[in-house]
């Protein structure tokens, strides 16, 4: 396609074109390496202020700006930033205490961006600030279990939980300064609305990461220089640049041309064309999202967990994953991701192999006998299922006919019925919500610390919880409490891979495909390490470095 | 008699459609002389207007061709002259005054800027002096007011000023040949008179000829001093007035004259003889008016007759009555 | 004059109320309702969601609420974003100069284009010239957009390498004009084929069904040269219709261009607004269609006015 259509064709806008190519300004010159690096991102962050954004793309372009007490490395492990240690049981900083527990962090001698300290009372305000009930704050999870922090000193925050908090480190990716936000959480625009979800500084945050923010070109780019009171050794970059491609075609040709040096999660369709391409590194990384069928154990049919087994015996995740996505998709297993190597389960891996000849003896066993047109039917009930999925999600419509087609040689139908994504996980009234769902694609993230009662407590069920499947299994009911309840990782992690066994053995939910991400970076970029967790790609940019 | 002003001899103007060959115009001769005016009558669509436009070389490319004949303009062959020797003649020495003169101004331009262009265009004159000849020209037509009124808009003007306004267009650059193309059709008939008044001062006045197209005889009879009858395309009668009234020779003539009730009656407008006119896509072999003749004979639909003197100024196109005339009568013998 | 206009615009105020009554329900019957944007998130709980509500207004009558709704858009105040916070008049005019850029020069390309094509077409029926743009114009029409942006960006951006494959400006110039420029020839081509397309048909039959009329004849009768008749008699009077055509084209400028503007990354307000749909940003997405709405209205009054102005025969009664 590239080669075939050539200039000829299209005369008219040569023409009026050949003018202004002679006077094009000359590309950035790549004689020199200039320690600028230009990261592509497909969606324009909505808001860099840490509390209210949840987006992906806000996300990454807060990172080079904000630090936190503590982050996630690319390998799932946290390491120390604002704080001198990683608090744990064992080095003593993390104390149980009764019911609760609480977490001390000594902070490092490091500053805002504008040459303010950093100290312990900006912890303090972050928690106040997420707390606030008129802040619009995308998740209290976690910050509602903290009942005081203490302030012994400038750089000590002793964090007190009213209760066993497993996740105790994921609450500290970014702090706020109180210096220059107090004002703006106080106002009120009006009654019950903070002036903080509108203030300036959600554009042009003062954060005390490696990098501030030059410039924002709303829809088009921002520009980042270094941070001078940077804590750590300075960034070798002089610039980094955001630069927002929402068009896929169009970060492929820019990162072509050199004018973007990073592509991140490129089309699967663009794989191989990227891999061919001169200059050019593809990373593929293993990611924590995995697609899955959420099967509602209320209905009438699915609630026999036959007829799930059989489900999970008759799709092929490999052929699955070869189809859609060129195989870099690799089969997924219950629902901890196997990168998070201390959770995962290895032992659920063998228990469904692809065997559709097992489907149909199962079935066959459990009474379920083909009708005339090579449906599976009992008592008048026929295996006859509805899907479904986001519509106009290209690879979840593919891997809905891709499962119909597996389904459908054991003898079991799927009728699929796309919807809007609102129509599927809104709340209240969603379909997922209301349990008015047969079976339903969709994908979840594996967190680093399992927390396991939202979606698996009978307790759970929607709308107060995520519990959708329905799924009620009083063993999983006590240990997902005891799992909550406990930090200590030897336990958690006999807790977890037990959770999964039944899980898997049970079969509310199939996981299908375990996601990769696919990056595409310009030889010229050193240090770029992909970070499949929710700390994104940028969380290292002070190792970046434009290679001599 | 001298040289006519305009000679036109087996005229013929095809129009090439997707539906066949039209033969708008098909054999046409006539002459017009000096002062004189020259009447076409015929029933619509026979072919009269594209005859006018064929002698301005103004029928629509491509369809429309010219493909035979000759229009000689003072002894020149108008269908030889270049195209831009044909612009000098064309508002200069041969002006148009169509049909209606609703349609006939540009809505978007004042009166006096159509009436300029073509004075500035053949006089070479600057604008100051076209006004002026502009005002001149609409005072000419009895446009009162014509100073204030020349910055005016056409749809600023009622239907018979208008049409003094395209008759004041015409003659602002005084032509020798004024070709007015049913020029009261669309106007009522105080204003039609007032119209073909004002035609004929000019004519008495300038020496201009005129080739009046018309459906009504009772103006045929009033202004012209020849008449053409055309039909389908083809002139089928050539004579001088009093001739024409007189002694009609083909039966279409006579049709006609015979739907005027009685002598000196101004309404007397063509009425419809019996049948439909032709198609001019697809004409029978013969005569094309052989299938509503009352005279018919099997000749009349075998071949075509050719327009034949039957005496001086008077020529028919019939087999049956030309043929009578031959005969028994000796020439000249009818008047 | 001015009668007229005051007349046409007070004629206009119930037909924006409609609008308004229409978007604001519209607004309600989504799924999800004007909160979907919360409504999505798992980590924002039932009572955060009702806190919400209650600040928004959202758990007072219906009629009540487009009231309050109406009430604050006439004093400009379209609200805040639910995705940034920012003002939403604010998001919207910062992309407004690009999207105008484009749009405009788009608009002004192809008319130019579109017409001289047309009016060439008219004047040679049926010849060779008038056959290739006819059949390109027809080409041009049932492209699809979409593939013939990729296609552009392909042949120019990455095998030419004439011009950039999106942006508004390179990052390493700021500003310069002639930058900008380069920017916007593959996005204003893409936008203008189309409408290239459009324009040059819509002229062609307008020049033909003048170039019929008796006064273009009389023109010629005049013995006035081919290019006077044509320009100064036939084209006049075939741009009049073209006129509504083109102020109705008129809110684009404001809305932009959504597909362009995603392929080639141009920061405009078609892009904006596809991100208050993807991510269900009620006050956002209201306040374009509300601006766009208006801006519909206003290109009809000033349709009729230019139109006026151009044609001597319409009279203000
Ligand atoms: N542009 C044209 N294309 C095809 N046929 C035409 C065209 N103009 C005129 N004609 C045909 O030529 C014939 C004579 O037309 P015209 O001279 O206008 O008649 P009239 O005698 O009423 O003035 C009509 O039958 C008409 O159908
Ligand atoms: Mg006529």
């Amino acid at each position: 396609m590239r080669t075939a259509t050539r200039a000829g064709s299209f005369g008219l806008t040569v023409a009026l074109c050949a003018g202004l190519v002679a006077c094009a300004p000359a590309t950035a010159d790549r004689g020199a390496p200039r320690q600028v690096i230009v990261i592509e991102e497909q969606q324009e962050p909505d808001s860099l202020n840490p509390i209210i954004s949840n987006m992906m793309a806000s996300v990454d372009a807060m990172s080079p700006v904000f630090s936190g007490l503590v982050q996630v490395d690319n390998k799932m492990h946290f390491f120390p930033d604002l704080a001198l240690q990683v608090p744990t049981l064992e080095n003593g900083l993390v104390k149980l205490e009764g019911k609760g527990m609480t977490v001390t962090f000594h902070l490092r001698h490091a500053r805002w961006s504008d040459g303010v300290p950093i100290t312990s009372k900006d912890v303090v305000f972050t928690w106040k600030v997420e707390m606030n009930p008129t802040v619009m704050a995308s998740s209290r999870d976690g910050f509602d279990r903290i009942t005081r922090i203490d302030t012994p000193d400038p750089y000590t925050a002793i964090v007190h939980f009213k209760s066993i908090y497993a996740p105790y480190l994921n609450l500290w990716g970014t702090i706020l300064p109180e210096h220059l936000l107090a004002k703006a959480v106080a106002e009120q625009d009006r009654p019950g609305d903070s002036h903080f979800n509108h203030c300036k500084w959600n554009r042009h945050p003062i954060g005390s990461g490696p990098f501030k923010i030059k410039d924002w070109v709303s829809g088009d780019h921002i520009t980042y220089v270094p941070n001078p009171y940077y804590y750590g050794r300075k960034p070798k970059l002089k610039e980094l640049i955001m630069k927002f491609v929402p068009d896929q075609n169009s970060a492929f040709i820019q990162l072509e041309s050199g004018d973007i040096d990073i592509y991140q999660s490129a089309a699967i369709t663009q794989y191989d064309q990227l891999k061919s391409m001169p200059g050019i590194r593809v990373l593929t990384t293993p990611a924590l999202e995995y697609d899955h069928l959420d099967f509602n154990t209320r209905d009438p049919i699915l609630k026999d967990p036959v007829v799930r087994r059989a489900m999970a015996y008759a799709i092929n995740d490999d052929k699955l994953s070869k189809i859609i996505y060129k195989g870099l998709y690799t089969p997924a297993y219950g629902d901890q991701s196997p990168l998070n190597k201390l959770y995962f389960n290895p032992a659920i891996e063998s228990m469904y192999p692809y065997d559709p000849a097992k489907a149909k003896q199962i079935l066959e066993a459990d009474g379920w006998k083909p009708g005339p047109d090579g449906i599976r039917a009992k008592d008048g009930k026929r295996l006859s299922f509805t899907i479904v999925t986001t519509a106009g999600m290209k690879p979840r419509e593919l891997t809905e006919r891709v499962a119909q087609y597996y389904l459908r040689k054991v003898g079991i139908r799927l009728n699929i019925e796309n919807v809007q994504a609102d129509t599927l996980f809104g709340r209240p009234d969603g379909l997922l919500n209301t349990g008015k769902y047969q079976i339903a694609l969709f994908a979840w993230i594996s967190s680093p610390d399992p927390d396991d009662v939202f979606l698996w407590n009978s307790h759970q069920f929607p709308p107060n919880g995520e519990n959708d499947t329905y799924y009620s299994n009083p063993e999983v009911d006590r240990l997902t409490v005891a799992g909550d309840s406990t930090i200590n990782l030897a336990k958690r992690e006999a807790i977890y891979k037990r959770i999964q066994y039944d899980l898997w053995r049970d079969m509310p939910m199939l996981s299908l495909l375990n996601w990769t991400a696919i990056d595409a970076i310009n030889d010229r970029v050193g240090g770029f390490r992909p970070n499949p967790t929710s700390a994104g790609n940028l969380w290292n940019t002070q190792d970046w470095y434009v290679k001599e | 008699m001298a040289e006519p002003l305009l000679k036109v001899s087996g005229l013929q103007t095809h129009f090439f459609t997707e539906e066949g060959v039209v033969k708008a115009v098909d054999g046409v001769d006539f002459e017009v002389h000096r002062g004189q005016v020259l009447g076409i009558v015929g029933e619509s669509g026979c072919g009269k207007s594209v005859t006018t436009l064929s002698i301005l070389r103004l029928v629509a490319a491509p369809q429309g061709r010219t493909v035979g004949g000759q229009i000689l303009f003072k002894g020149q062959d108008l269908l030889k002259l270049p195209e831009a020797q044909m612009r000098g003649i064309r508002g200069n020495r041969i002006a148009l005054i169509s049909q209606d003169p609703l349609t006939s101004l540009n809505p978007v331009l004042t009166v006096g800027e159509q009436i300029m262009e073509a004075i500035i265009l053949h006089q070479h004159v600057d604008r100051r002096t076209a006004r002026k000849k502009a005002i001149a020209a609409l005072e000419a037509v009895g446009i009162p007011s014509a100073a204030s009124r020349i910055d005016e808009y056409p749809h600023q003007f009622s239907g018979g000023m208008r049409q003094r306004v395209v008759i004041a267009m015409a003659l602002s650059c005084e032509p020798e040949l004024l070709i007015a193309d049913e020029p009261t059709t669309a106007l009522d008939v105080t204003i039609q008179a007032q119209i073909l008044a004002l035609m004929d001062d000019i004519r008495r006045q300038r020496e201009a000829a005129i080739i009046l197209i018309t459906h009504d005889l009772g103006v045929v009879a009033e202004m012209c001093d020849y008449v053409a009858v055309m039909y389908a395309g083809k002139v089928v009668e050539y004579s001088d007035v009093a001739t024409i009234f007189a002694n009609p020779k083909h039966p279409y003539t006579r049709g006609l004259l015979k739907s005027i009730p009685q002598l000196g009656e101004k309404k007397s407008r063509l009425v419809p003889i019996e049948g439909q006119p032709p198609s001019l896509a697809l004409l029978p072999p013969g005569c094309a008016f052989a299938p509503r003749c009352t005279e018919y004979t099997r000749k009349c639909s075998q071949q075509m007759p050719l327009l034949e003197q039957i005496d001086t100024n008077h020529m028919v196109r019939c087999w049956v009555t030309a043929g009578q005339q031959d005969t028994p009568a000796p020439a000249g013998a009818t008047r | 004059m001015g009668a007229y206009v005051v007349r046409r615009i007070l004629t206009s105020i119930p037909l924006l109320l409609g609008v308004t009554l229409i978007l604001f329900l519209l607004m309600h019957l989504m799924p999800g309702g004007p909160l979907a944007a919360y409504a999505q998130n798992p980590h924002i709980r039932p009572e955060d969601l009702a806190k919400i509500r209650h600040i928004m207004g959202l758990d007072k009558p219906l009629w009540m609420q487009y009231f309050f709704w109406l009430g604050a858009m006439l004093t400009g105040n379209f609200g805040a974003s639910l995705t940034s916070g920012q003002p939403v008049l604010a998001m919207f005019l910062s992309r407004l100069p690009n999207t105008l850029m484009l749009m405009g020069a788009s608009l002004v390309v192809s008319l130019i284009i579109g017409v001289l094509l047309g009016v060439a077409s008219a004047i040679k029926q049926y010849s060779a010239f008038d056959f290739t743009v006819t059949t390109l114009a027809f080409i041009g029409y049932s492209l699809p957009v979409f593939w013939f942006g990729v296609v552009l960006m392909l042949i120019f951006a990455a095998d030419l390498r004439w011009f950039p494959a999106g942006g508004i400006h390179s990052i390493a110039s700021h500003g310069g004009i002639l930058d900008l420029a380069w920017h916007m020839v593959l996005p204003v081509t893409m936008l203008s084929i189309v409408s290239v397309a459009g324009w040059s048909r819509y002229m062609r039959s307008s020049m033909l069904e003048v170039i019929r009329q008796d006064y273009v004849r009389m023109a010629r009768a005049k013995g006035l040269s081919e290019q006077v008749v044509i320009m100064k008699h036939a084209f006049r009077n075939a741009l009049i219709p073209l006129v509504t055509l083109i102020a109705l084209s008129l809110p684009g400028l404001l809305g932009g261009a959504i597909m362009t503007e995603q392929i080639f990354g141009w920061p405009g307000v078609g892009r904006l607004f596809f991100h208050a749909l993807a991510e269900s940003d009620y006050p956002l997405m209201m306040a374009i269609l509300t601006i766009s709405a208006v801006a519909v209205v206003v290109s009809n009054l000033l349709a009729d006015i230019v139109y006026a102005a151009l044609d001597p025969r319409i009279r203000y009664d």
